[in-house]
């Protein structure tokens, strides 16, 4: 078998595994309860609120961020190798 | 060789970009979508790369004393199926990238609870990847960089 079919074979293989995992959780999210969307009732009198546009966060600056998930991944890392390594 | 720079490079730029995008108040929405898109071609090309360890461990699975090799397994497909979760929730409360796509037929709020939760998980598992593969990691970078444990440089 070429390289080029073994490796078509292989993503073949791999789309087949995502969608099954797709479809699988698209199920299972039709099954879950929807989450309450929290809404008061408006007191006699009072004006609904104009809906706001979705603007997306506040944005911060990123460096110090992107660091500090950097560093969370390296304990996360670290704490595993540790305890994989008592237990294996 | 080119196999091992090749994961090495595509191996660091995927962590970078998990990274990244776990902080989306600092990318914004549009950046935030499109990187998590991009991740989908590398992540199939980093599986593609690791076919032949998926295969071997794939048929040793069932052999008796391999706790290692179920535990690394384990955490992988947590981590492959918890990725797809973020991916797939994520196109579907796209609001830039995908939203005429996926709005339609995927909307829904329970996705942005998907969302994140999964990514909580991947995160998690991301570690114990980097963890589990530490010594690979760090023969790689020496071997890159030229030094060993037994040279002075």
């Amino acid at each position: 078998m070429s390289r080029r079919v073994r490796w078509l074979k292989q993503l073949a293989i791999l789309v087949t595994a995502i969608a099954a995992a797709g479809l699988a959780l698209t199920l299972l999210v039709r099954v879950l309860p929807a989450p309450r969307r929290g809404i008061r009732e408006r007191a006699p009198g009072e004006r609904p609120r104009e809906r706001r546009e979705f603007r997306g966060p506040q944005l911060r600056r990123g460096g110090p961020a992107v660091l500090k998930q950097v560093l969370i991944v390296g304990v996360i890392a670290l704490v595993g190798r540790k305890v994989l390594r008592i237990r294996l | 060789m080119l196999r091992n720079r090749l994961s090495l490079w595509l191996d660091s730029s995927l962590f970078i970009a998990v990274c990244v995008l776990m902080v989306t108040d600092v990318t914004g929405i549009p950046i935030h979508e499109w990187l998590g898109i991009a991740l989908i071609p590398a992540l199939l090309l980093h599986l593609l790369l690791q076919w032949p360890w998926i295969a071997t461990r794939t048929r040793r699975l069932p052999a008796p004393r391999t706790g290692r090799t179920r535990v690394n397994y384990g955490i992988n497909l947590v981590l492959f199926l918890s990725m797809v979760a973020t991916i797939q929730s994520g196109l579907a409360i796209s609001r830039v990238a995908m939203r005429s796509v996926f709005s339609g037929w995927l909307g829904d709020r329970r996705w942005g609870q998907v969302h994140g939760w999964a990514s909580s998980v991947l995160l998690l598992m991301v570690g114990l990847h980097v963890a589990l593969n530490w010594d690979w990691i760090l023969a790689v970078v020496r071997k890159r960089l030229r030094f060993g444990p037994g040279t002075n440089s």
